[in-house]
């Protein structure tokens, strides 16, 4: 286990000098309409209750180094929209860089900023194991095992990662495969 | 009036009844059909706004309002959709407009938060009725088809009746143009099997009527012949009377013509008795009685009489007939009979009466009640205060005892009989009469000036075999007693003297048959020479074994009978026939006061003593233990023996009723001393005292004393020194028979 650790932090390490920093440019009324549309889709999970942390839901939003702002401004957005409460419960919401998220406490559901598809997939695979929801900002995060992205085209479209839908072992309320656009 | 046919009205009957069986089904099926359909195009409405409003929920939960708006458009253009409005959270956010004058169904959907599960807006839908009014235009369709088709098969129906009934009506035609006693013919009707069967019928019933008034006629014939009949119309006057009436009442048939029918009934019938009849009639009710009829020569008829008002088909009256049956016979009989069962004095029912309702009395009880001092009231009173005092007491106990259902009767003198039956028990009638007695006796009879004080005893019994004469032994045993009332059942020993009673009257009734009665004779010997003087005469009864009776056990019995007087008058005989034979000396003769007043017995005697001459040596003993009712009668009779030159003697003197006053009155010749003072008078001091005044009081008179029961010689010596003039008793001579008498005076 101490091996693992090892490596993955030198893994890490190499990743963040051997990359330029530089932060990806974000669409706000996109970033507005995910802060508004991802807690509900939360909400639509049917095992909530046991992801709940201490009976709250909490939705770490995953960043890469550049995009801390775009992260707080996430952050927000999503505070702004729900302030603490959420359904039933009450709502917290964290920022995690993708270097330390995992070492973190277990969220309810994440949401990744852009962070390279190395960085989304290893991240993807790791909630994907522990069946917590992976909302993506960009909707090409699919390839790297995102779960769920909202897109705005001629009006609003959710999308749900089919490939990746088995292997999150996730169960939403049926009614929300209706409205969802199935990504193939 | 039309009248319709069978056939008409089963066709009518069938049509009305299934057009509004049809009518009825046409309703409740286009009612019931009209809801369900309806109810199916809510639910289609409500079906449609189901199916949207999840998926409209969540596009409104994720905000995804596109969506929504596009699912709208969609539901909106669907068939028979013909509006919808979509508000949420109280705002429209989408509507489609349509025309409100046409007919739709308006059903409202509520939109539930997929989480929360509260309602965020609603549908509204309006669902176009077109189907439901398509389907329903077809089903009328479907149903006028049907039954226009019905309706042709009642037309085929009611022609199809029509044929098939006809005979029905040939039939009718024949029945009712059929005249009684014609001849009844159904070959030219189509021949059905039903037909037949009714034709049949009717052969059948014309056969039974025939029958029946065959059978009628010769009713009337019977009748006619056995009674008399005759009919009235409603105001009462004859209309028709036959043979037997006018034969009876001796009336023509001229005579009779509307002759009002009640005109005939007897002047002294009571008119409440034809108030009654009319009354019962018009009820329409059939009367039944006796009435009492005139016929024309003056005499009367009765006859029992049956009134039967004829009804018509509506129940009036339209006359009556009468059938009478001529009781006058019975009547008269009855009446005759009447007279025999009743007590001309007191009006009750008699003896012959009495013995015929104990007969039909269930568990009957009777009392004889006797006036006991009846003979006194007539003595002194007279015949007619006497028959006042029958007629009052009667009068009372019929008053007294209507209403406790007790039968009173007469009988013998002063009796009466009190019948009971079994709805009153022995010791209620017991009381009762004792409360009667005692009633009666508080108060007096009154006749003119007289007031005459009752004295009553009664003898009761339940014993139906021998009601009679356990009452009366009842009755005698009460009155020797002194008391009220006895019942037989109560007294142990009247059953045993009832049975002794019967016994010894047997052997009594055997003996005179037999020549069984014997006379024994008893010396009476002078006192100072002890010489036989006379002889008395002793009865005696000899059994079939040669046993000698004594009078003690039957003459008392015998006295209860008409035997007693033969058993007398047997003794007369024998006595007369054995001292016919004896010469020179004395003999007596016991009589009872019962002989003296029995006329047939005192002829006898007169006869004997004219046939035989021996007057001068007869004695005639009356006993004087009993009570002479009829004082005057006897000494009457005295009076002529005495002329015919006998002599009295009183027999048991000082003991019984008599006293000096009635020796002076019998003008005796001789007293015997009772045997209670001769037999102790050796010893017993006021004997000796009572049969001194007697000596004396005799010697005053003239008057011979004879002491009785002379048993010892220390008796015989004392009588001897007390002066008796004749001593008689067993120390003297004990009785023997007549016969060993003569023997030994023959010997002599």
């Amino acid at each position: 286990m101490k091996i693992n650790l090892l490596i993955k932090c030198v893994v890490c390490l190499c990743s963040l000098l051997a990359l330029p920093v530089q932060a990806a440019s974000y669409d706000d009324l996109l970033l507005k309409a995910q802060a508004t549309i991802f807690p509900k889709i939360v909400l639509l999970d049917k095992e909530i209750a046991q992801k709940a942390v201490d009976n709250k839901i909490l939705i770490t939003i995953v960043y890469s180094q550049g995009d801390f702002s775009v992260a707080q401004q996430l952050h927000d957005l999503i505070r702004a929209k729900y302030q603490n409460r959420l359904g039933r419960y009450e709502l917290e919401v964290t920022l995690q860089p993708f270097a330390q998220v995992e070492n973190e406490v277990l969220a309810t559901a994440y949401f990744v900023l852009s962070g390279g598809s190395g960085l989304v997939k290893s991240f993807s695979d790791y909630a994907a194991a522990q069946q917590r929801l992976v909302f993506s900002y960009d909707y090409r995060d699919f390839k790297n095992n995102a779960l769920l992205s909202v897109l705005l085209k001629e009006k609003t479209y959710i999308y749900l990662n089919k490939q990746s839908i088995d292997s999150y072992n996730v169960k939403f309320v049926p009614m929300f495969y209706k409205v969802v656009k199935l990504f193939e | 009036m039309t009248s319709f046919s069978l056939s008409s009205k089963i066709t009518s009957t069938f049509v009305v009844i299934s057009v509004a069986t049809l009518g009825f089904l046409y309703f409740a099926f286009l009612h019931l059909f009209e809801e369900h359909v309806l109810k199916v195009e809510e639910e289609k409405s409500v079906l449609i706004a189901q199916t949207i409003e999840p998926m409209l929920a969540m596009n409104f939960y994720l905000g995804l309002e596109d969506e929504a708006r596009l699912l709208a458009d969609q539901t909106a253009s669907r068939e028979n959709v013909l509006g919808l409005k979509l508000v949420v959270d109280g705002v429209e956010f989408w509507s489609k407009e349509f025309d409100h004058s046409s007919d739709y169904i308006l059903t409202t959907t509520p939109i539930m938060d997929p989480i929360l599960a509260s309602q965020i807006g609603s549908i509204e839908l309006a669902y176009a009725k077109d189907a439901f009014f398509q389907a329903r235009t077809e089903i009328q369709q479907q149903i006028l088809y049907y039954l226009g088709l019905l309706a042709f098969v009642f037309v085929v129906f009611g022609l199809l009746m029509r044929y098939f009934l006809n005979p029905l009506s040939q039939i009718a035609d024949k029945v009712k143009s059929y005249v009684l006693g014609e001849k009844l013919d159904f070959s030219d009707v189509r021949v059905e099997s039903e037909t037949v069967a009714i034709s049949d019928a009717f052969l059948s019933m014309v056969s039974n009527i025939r029958e029946y008034t065959l059978l009628l006629e010769q009713y009337k014939l019977s009748v006619d012949e056995s009674a008399i009949v005759t009919k009235i119309d409603l105001d009462g006057c004859l209309t028709y009377a036959n043979s037997a009436f006018k034969q009876i009442a001796n009336y023509s048939e001229h005579d009779l013509k509307g002759c009002p029918s009640f005109l005939l009934a007897h002047p002294e019938s009571q008119s409440t008795q034809y108030e009654q009849i009319w009354q019962v009639l018009n009820n329409k009710q059939i009367w039944k009685g006796v009435l009492r009829h005139p016929s024309r020569d003056g005499e009367c008829y009765y006859a029992k009489s049956t009134i039967v008002p004829m009804l018509d088909e509506h129940q009036n009256v339209t006359e009556y007939i009468s059938i009478q049956h001529d009781i006058t016979q019975i009547i008269e009989q009855q009446e005759q009979i009447n007279r025999q069962t009743t007590d001309l004095v007191t009006g009750l029912p008699n003896r012959i009466k009495f013995e015929e309702d104990a007969k039909a009395t269930k568990s009957p009880k009777l009392a004889i009640l006797s006036i006991d001092n009846f003979r006194v009231i007539k003595d002194y009173y007279g015949y007619s205060t006497a028959e006042s005092a029958l007629k009052e007491v009667g009068s009372r106990l019929q008053n007294s005892l209507e209403i406790e259902n007790i039968q009173v009767y007469k009988l013998g003198e002063g009796e009466y009989a009190l019948l009971a039956n079994q709805n009153c028990s022995v010791k209620a009638f017991e009381t009762l009469c004792l409360t009667l007695i005692e009633t009666l006796e508080a108060s007096q009879v009154h006749y003119e000036n007289d007031h005459v004080d009752l004295q009553l005893s009664a003898g009761l019994t339940a014993n139906q075999a021998n009601l009679l004469a356990y009452a009366a032994l009842a009755l005698k045993h009460a009155q020797d007693l002194g008391k009220t009332t006895v019942l037989y059942e109560n007294e142990e020993n009247l059953a045993s003297q009832y049975k002794n009673n019967l016994i010894w009257t047997k052997k009594v009734k055997q003996a005179l048959a037999d020549d069984r009665i014997a006379v024994y004779v008893q010396p009476i010997v002078d006192a100072q020479t002890l010489e036989v003087i006379k002889y008395e005469c002793l009865v005696r009864l000899i059994e079939e074994g040669g046993k000698v009776i004594s009078p003690f056990f039957f003459l008392e019995v015998a006295k209860k009978t008409k035997l007693y007087h033969q058993v007398t008058q047997r003794v007369i005989s024998i006595a007369f026939e054995v001292f016919e034979k004896i010469p020179d000396k004395e003999f007596s003769i016991n009589l009872s006061p019962l002989d003296l007043l029995h006329d047939e017995t005192l002829v006898f005697l007169k006869t004997k003593i004219k046939q035989t001459g021996l007057a001068s040596r007869l004695v005639i003993e009356i006993i004087e233990s009993e009570e002479i009712e009829d004082f005057e009668a006897v000494t009457d009779f005295i009076s002529e023996l005495k002329a015919l030159g006998c002599k009295v003697a009183i027999d048991d003197f000082g003991t019984g009723y008599s006293n000096f006053s009635y020796l002076m009155q019998l003008n005796t010749d001789y007293i015997k001393v009772d045997g209670s003072l001769i037999k102790d008078i050796d010893k017993d001091m006021n004997s000796e005292i009572i049969s001194t005044t007697i000596i004396q009081f005799a010697e005053a008179l003239g008057i011979k004393t004879i002491a009785e029961f002379v048993h010892s010689e220390p008796v015989m010596q004392k009588t001897q020194v007390m002066g008796f003039d004749y001593l008689q008793g067993y120390h003297l001579g004990e009785p023997v028979p007549a016969s060993d008498l003569i023997k030994a005076l023959s010997k002599k």
